[in-house]
């Protein structure tokens, strides 16, 4: 009776404490660091800095495009558009720069487009419209996949001459990659924002228990539109990260199921679809260990397609033991 | 076993259908139960009481097989149960209503009764026999649903009745009930009465839970108290009183049940006129500053409805409201929040706790919700709601940062209203406040609002306790279909004129 609804509900415990908080990350976590010493120990490359710098390089897009999903989840929602509305933002990106615009102002509108689109088109029709927030962002997914395509007639652009752009995806500040910089920072205002800010916690609320979190005079519905807005903000950010790294806008293959691969690492960082319950440092942990389990597996030169194996295996794996560990 | 039990004349005969000896549970630090024991005989209604906290729960839930005991040994007709199981009891006909709701909300009444059990037939389940079944137990409790509606259109009331109808599918032995009466209205309570009586008199053993002692002493042979988690003593309900029962589960004696208030009434706070919506049709009613206002009817006679109204929760359609002499419409709970509104909605897990947070967070969430968007909260905001909204209030806790969902249910309400008291609203509707709440806690939830109301607050209490009604108002407004139908001085009132007026009788004799 009351104990099994109870057991479960304890895996969705906010983490107050250190302890607490240890205890919910400890599973990741310790498996992150048992992966990197193992990494450590069987391949010679993988401490260099280099490597270092690229794991962290190339695993920024997802970072970002996973803190924006990490307030989504948290919510008790999913945007299965992040990845389609990083590509359209990257052809709306190249679009601007080839038509004259100069390339901040072209940056600026990109993210602010992105999210608009996402505030009021996906936001809009699951708060106010009553949509299932699955079936809105999953019509979006295939929606702004083929805008990109339509805009670009499916051909990527070259960016490469704009050089705000170029240091965005690939530049180096203080001797760090630019885009691991505003990985970390954006990452540091999210987790702010979560932890103490009334917004963060009415998106708990809304995802702990919607009903109690409306009658208590939170405005459900315009927290649904900024989280969504938010999401399609990261992606934004994603966008440009990108599209400077690849020096083109890709409108077929830039970040194709990104969504998914970000929800998972924010479901290994102890999120879960039920809602109200993770946060951005677990998402942080979550996309580190994803990046690290890719770069070991091609420096072990294992191919690459085993890549998908592995993830989805890390993943049922670690909410197996994570209902062990509630129990 | 029977020394203990001097008393237990009403079946010398018979054996003891089920025993539970020296059980002791414990969930980290908190001891819930630390040598209690439970007798039951056949053919006995058999209560078991204790304040909030005291393991009358967690008993229930160990003799349903649900978690099991650290120690002790569980009887059934003289042989031990080991490692019971959910499922072995309701074989060996152990059947459980749980304190709080368990029902699934999107699937149908009926297939909610036989769940896990549905009537099957060559190539799957069969439908109408799950609906055919499932209506003949309904009838038998005398309840007007139809089995295949989804049981989240039903009301909290109605839900507790198809909890006990998917209890009774069974045809137990054992029947346990864990509060089930804390949601039902008095025609409801009648009939589920009557119907344990006929199965006391087939000889089931019957244990149930609850805080209102009318219905103890109306109903149960014998009761067993429980207090901190230790066995008390067992009464036959024909050889003691109320005062014995309460002092024993207290610890000391209580004076008197119920702070009236009585306090010089202000202002005009809340004014109605003519509101209409959904099943209210056109109130006029009007609370004053420093009054407590009751609400009485049956379920689904608009008490909630309207208190969902003043709330913002359900906007009105029609007529007036004026708020401090202020035209108003309110057409959210935010919105009402901010013209000082504070509200308490009558499904404590559905619609009022996050059941996973901390009770800080918990007591904190309707202040929070008060700041500007982008305002910086920290833990202190909470902490100090917590400090404010529990004080008087005696919330049993091993650490507020616990989940509230590991409080006993009497401490979950606790928590609730605390949440509302640390808002120090003008108006506070309390929609069923001290369901599941014992004696002694009642009193210090009606001690604290006292005072609030001396510093001017106003309040409305819709409840189906008639008597804490009385209690506690100045004045109680009885609700039927939808209207106003008296509006009586709670000093005049009696259990039977209210009961007389929501029951419609009124109308009956004028026809
Ligand atoms: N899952 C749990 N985790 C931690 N503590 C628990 C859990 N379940 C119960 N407790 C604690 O055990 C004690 C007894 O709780 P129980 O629910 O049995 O009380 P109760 O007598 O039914 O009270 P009420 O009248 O309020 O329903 C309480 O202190 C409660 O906090
Ligand atoms: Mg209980």
């Amino acid at each position: 009776m009351m104990t099994a609804a109870e057991n479960s509900s304890d895996t969705d415990k906010i983490p107050t404490s250190f302890p607490t908080l240890l205890r919910r990350y400890a599973g990741v976590g310790a498996a992150l660091v048992a992966l990197i010493v193992f990494l450590s120990l069987t391949q010679e490359n993988f401490l260099k800095y280099n490597n270092i710098m690229n794991i962290l390089r190339t695993n920024s897009v997802m970072f970002v495009a996973a803190v924006g999903l990490t307030f989504v989840i948290i919510s008790q929602g999913l945007d299965l558009s992040v990845g389609s509305m990083t590509a359209l933002g990257g052809v709306f990106l190249a679009e601007l720069l080839t038509s004259g615009v100069g390339a901040w102002p072209a940056i600026f509108l990109t993210i602010a487009a992105c999210t608009i689109l996402g505030a009021v088109v996906n936001g809009g029709l699951i708060a106010y419209g009553g949509f299932n927030f699955f079936v809105v962002t999953l019509a979006m997914m295939q929606l702004l996949r083929g805008a990109a395509l339509v805009i670009s007639n499916g051909v990527p652009a070259s960016t490469f001459m704009w050089d705000p752009v170029q240091w965005v995806g690939d530049g180096v500040v203080l001797g760090l990659p630019v885009p691991v910089v505003l990985a970390v920072l954006i990452g540091l205002l999210g987790y702010a924002v979560m932890r103490w800010t009334r917004f963060g916690r009415s998106v708990y609320a809304v995802g702990g228990n919607e009903t109690a979190a409306r009658l208590a005079g939170i405005n459900v519905a315009r927290v649904r539109v900024a989280v969504y807005g938010i999401s399609a903000a990261c992606a934004g950010v994603s966008a440009i990260m990108l599209t400077g790294r690849l020096t083109s806008s890709q409108p077929v293959s830039a970040a194709l199921g990104l969504e998914l691969s970000a929800a998972a690492a924010v479901l290994l960082g102890g999120a879960s679809f039920a809602g109200g319950s993770g946060n951005i440092g677990g998402s942080a942990i979550g996309v580190l260990f994803l990046g690290v389990l890719a770069n070991g597996i091609t420096l072990a030169g294992v191919p690459s397609y085993w890549q998908g194996i592995a993830t989805g295996a890390v993943l049922i794996a670690a909410i197996a033991l994570d209902r062990i560990r509630a129990k | 076993m029977n020394s203990d039990l001097p008393n237990s004349g009403l079946s010398t005969q018979a054996d003891p259908l089920i025993t539970a000896t020296g059980i002791r549970k414990t969930f980290g630090p908190t001891v819930a139960l630390d040598n209690a024991q439970a007798v039951l005989y056949p053919g006995e209604i058999h209560a078991l009481m204790g304040e909030n906290g005291s393991g009358k729960s967690t008993l229930l839930t160990i003799l349903a097989g649900a978690q099991p005991a650290d120690a002790g040994t569980i009887t059934l007709h003289g042989r031990d149960l080991v490692g019971l199981t959910p499922a072995e009891a309701r074989a060996r006909g152990i059947a459980v209503v749980s304190q709080e709701p368990q029902l699934a909300p999107a699937l149908t009444v009926g297939e909610n009764i036989f769940l896990g059990r549905l009537p099957r037939r060559a190539g799957g389940v069969s439908w109408r026999e799950t609906h055919r079944r499932a209506a003949e137990i309904l009838a038998e409790l005398q309840l007007d649903i139809d089995p295949r509606v989804a049981v989240s259109t039903l009301s909290l009331g109605r839900r507790q009745m198809v909890e006990i109808a998917k209890a009774l599918a069974d045809r137990p032995q054992v029947l346990l009930l864990d509060e089930a009466t804390s949601s039902l209205d008095e025609a409801d309570t009648r009939t589920l009465f009557a119907l344990l009586s006929r199965l006391r008199a087939a000889g089931t053993a019957i244990g149930f839970v609850s805080h209102r002692m009318t219905e103890v002493m109306e109903h149960a042979d014998r009761a067993t108290v429980l207090r901190d988690g230790q066995y008390i003593g067992t009464r036959k309900l024909s050889e003691t009183d109320e005062h014995e029962l309460v002092s024993m589960m207290v610890g000391r004696d209580l004076k008197s049940y119920w702070h009236k208030a009585s306090v010089a009434q202000g202002d005009a706070l809340l004014r109605m006129v003519r509101v209409a919506r959904g099943p209210l049709k056109s109130i006029d009613l009007t609370v004053n500053r420093g009054e407590i206002v009751g609400l009485a009817g049956l379920v689904g006679s608009g008490r909630s409805a309207l208190l969902r109204t003043i709330a913002g929760v359900r906007p009105m359609e029609a007529g007036e409201m004026f708020l401090n002499r202020k035209a108003v419409r309110i057409r959210s709970p935010r919105q009402a929040r901010q013209l000082g509104v504070g509200y308490v909605p009558e499904d404590r897990k559905g619609e009022g706790l996050v059941m996973h947070w901390s009770l800080y967070r918990n007591a904190g969430l309707s202040r929070v919700a008060a700041l500007p968007v982008l305002a910086p909260i920290s833990e202190r905001i909470d902490r100090a709601a917590y400090a404010q909204g529990t004080q008087g209030l005696k919330v049993r806790t091993a650490d507020p940062r616990q989940a509230v969902s590991e409080l006993s249910g009497g401490n979950q309400q606790k928590v609730l209203i605390a949440r509302e008291l640390a808002i120090t609203p003008d108006l506070l509707l309390l929609d069923e406040p001290t369901r599941g709440v014992d004696v002694g806690a009642k009193e210090d939830i009606y001690a604290q609002i006292a005072h609030l109301v001396r510093g001017g607050m106003g309040l409305m209490i819709a409840s189906s306790e008639l008597q804490e009604l009385i209690g506690v108002c100045d004045r109680i407004l009885v609700l039927f279909q939808g209207q106003i139908v008296a509006d009586i001085p709670a000093r005049d009132a009696r259990e039977e004129t209210l009961a007389y007026w929501a029951s419609g009788a009124h109308l009956i004799g004028a026809a």
